[in-house]
């Protein structure tokens, strides 16, 4: 055995895509605001015939045709989509819509909301289950990468700056290609409730907060909780985040999925929570291309 | 499948049964009722681990990016939350430690340290299980993780829970071997327990399954309010049962979980909870065996029955 003063150094992480959380850290501008809160509303298409290479939530998981899961899944780009921007719309908020490049055809209904500069584009690659895994070769995931940023920028006339994969998933070359393909910033991570910096191939990102497990493809769909149970657990999260918001505020991210929560059983109750997150003292809701250029210009 | 002859060669059953007749009855000090402590899981994920042949370590291929940062997020954010909490409760408990974060993250570690808490054997890191190791080999890493952790504690390790919960037959005679006094791996009571004397002077100090985080916000997806139920119904349980003889609340947290924003409310009421009683004794997992071993554990183990009447 060797004694740990003989060992040869470690590293404090096992990669050098970003550090542990020190000084140089990006950071939402505190001005009067004490907490952000970030509305991330994930458009998603499962394509009928296509399944992911490990399970993932939400996927259809029955044998093929899913006629069941897949037209449920299907409300998320119509009607349960249409309900929920207009919740958005009636509160008067910022969101973040993250577009998977085949859930385009489907939008046209919510162009309007879509070219709203009040809110921003992120891409979301190909499809909801087209996930990003070593097995995808370079080449290709360049392809997809440029495919999405391309299409859904042109669709709606808008500059496109974030990315989040399908499920968070990455291949090794992911957070590599996305800088070199000119994405600023990348909503993959879990792993903090402030942006920090990336450096991927020599090249800069920014980690915006959207994260998986304060979503209600989490809370919801996967732990099966009620929304008022979910409503009531966000309150409390934004209460404590606005309550410890030295020396910077933090991102409360709100990710939904509109075949979760823009169901009719659900959307009233999230309408009341956006209601109720307006309500605290200094909360500013942002979208998330104006917490990564507030994160840049305060790093 | 029935249990092999290597198993019980290297000591089963663990847990040998003690008629209810038989039991010391437990006075904690200070006649308390019940023996309150935290075991906060202190873990180093790896992007890239080694491959176990029993189990993967991530539930998605590698880089599971998802899963990798939200474990990232315990250390990075969630262990400083949760640290406000205890402080604003003045808990205490024993770290359930991989040995690899005191390389990595040192910082996180002398957290604990100086507030006094007690450090435990967890595995070098998460990512890495007991599955398929020799049983030479499991020896060899207990004990090497152990001595990374006395080193930067200066202090022998004492307390052992398997990494990721991982064993071999072989696990809890290593752990002995490497000089470990007791375990928390064993679900069994609510009140420590002498191992089979065949595995030399050891105890199990209940780190309760039924409290775990883990198992219950995330696996049993309860929202926070049923949690701190849950938690409540438990301890007042123990707290009944307590008065008639002493039992333990040991609270198993990982600060990936219960220390995000969402969770962190839930653990300060639980601690406000039990401060609101009287007769509880805040200790470390070390403080509650010593206490055992000094008053009730011979006479635990002189009402043993014989492990191999029921050895099946």
């Amino acid at each position: 055995m060797t004694p740990a003063a003989e060992s040869p150094p470690v590293r404090r992480l096992d990669h050098d895509w970003f550090a542990f959380r020190t000084a140089g850290q990006a950071r939402v501008p505190a001005a009067d605001c004490r907490l952000v809160v970030s509305l991330v509303v994930v458009l998603q298409h499962f394509p009928l015939d296509a399944k992911p290479p490990f399970a993932v939530p939400g996927a259809l998981d029955r044998p093929y045709p899913d006629f069941g899961n897949y037209t449920q899944r299907e409300s998320g780009l119509g009607h349960a989509l249409w309900r929920l921007t207009d919740e958005i719309e009636a509160c008067g908020v910022p969101a973040s819509f993250v577009v998977e490049r085949q859930a385009l055809p489907w939008l046209e209904d919510v162009q309007a909301v879509l070219r709203d500069p009040r809110h921003c584009l992120v891409a979301g690659g190909e499809h909801a289950v087209r996930l990003h895994t070593k097995e995808m070769d370079r080449d290709t995931e360049r392809r997809i990468i440029a495919d999405c940023l391309r299409d859904v920028g042109a669709r709606f006339g808008r500059p496109v700056a974030g990315w989040r994969s399908p499920y968070g998933s990455q291949s090794p070359a992911t957070l590599e290609l996305l800088a070199e393909a000119g994405v600023r910033y990348v909503g993959d991570f879990a792993n903090d409730d402030r942006p920090f910096g990336i450096v991927a191939g020599g090249r800069p990102l920014v980690a915006v907060p959207m994260n998986h497990f304060y979503s209600d493809l989490h809370f919801i769909h996967a732990c099966r909780q009620h929304v008022d149970d979910y409503a009531q657990a966000t309150l409390r999260a934004a209460e404590w985040l606005a309550a410890e918001a030295q020396p910077a505020p933090s991102v409360l991210s709100l990710v939904v999925h509109p075949w979760i929560m823009g169901a009719t059983h659900r959307v009233s109750a999230f309408a009341s929570l956006l209601r109720s997150l307006q309500a605290l003292p200094g909360v500013r809701f942002m979208n998330s291309d104006q917490i990564c250029a507030a994160s840049v210009a305060d790093a | 499948m029935t249990v092999s002859q290597v198993l019980r060669d290297n000591g089963w059953p663990f847990l040998p049964r003690i008629p209810r007749g038989g039991r010391p009855v437990i006075r904690w000090p200070d006649e308390a009722r019940v023996a309150f402590w935290i075991a906060p899981n202190i873990e180093f994920y790896e992007l890239y681990p080694p491959v176990n042949p029993v189990r993967p370590s991530w539930p998605r291929p590698a880089p599971d990016i998802l899963n990798y940062s939200w474990r990232d997020y315990g250390n990075r954010v969630g262990v400083w939350r949760c640290l406000e909490v205890f402080d604003k409760h003045r808990a205490t408990g024993s770290v359930s430690l991989n040995a690899a974060m005191c390389q990595h993250l040192p910082e996180v570690v002398r957290a604990f340290v100086d507030r006094g808490w007690e450090l435990f054997y967890h595995g070098l890191y998460n990512t890495r299980y007991a599955f398929g190791s020799s049983p030479e080999q499991e020896q060899q890493d207990i004990a090497a993780a152990c001595r990374i952790i006395a080193d930067f504690r200066g202090e022998r390790v004492r307390g052992f829970l398997a990494p990721a919960l991982t064993y071999t037959e072989a696990s809890l005679r290593a752990a002995r071997q490497a000089g470990i006094d007791y375990v928390f791996d064993l679900f069994r009571e609510d009140e420590p327990f002498p191992l089979n004397p065949a595995l030399g002077r050891m105890l199990s100090v209940p780190y309760q399954v039924e409290l775990n985080d883990f198992h219950h916000l995330v696996v049993g997806g309860l929202s926070p309010r049923r949690y701190v139920e849950q938690f409540k119904a438990h301890f007042d349980r123990l707290y009944r049962e307590g008065e008639a003889s002493g039992k333990v609340v040991g609270l198993p947290l990982h600060p990936y979980v219960i220390g995000s924003p969402h969770y962190i409310g839930a653990l300060d009421e639980m601690l406000g909870y039990v401060r609101q009683h009287d007769g509880v004794w805040h200790a470390t997992a070390a403080q509650i065996a010593d206490w055992y071993y000094a008053h009730a554990y011979d006479q635990a183990v002189a009402h043993i029955e014989d492990p191999s009447e029921r050895a099946a």
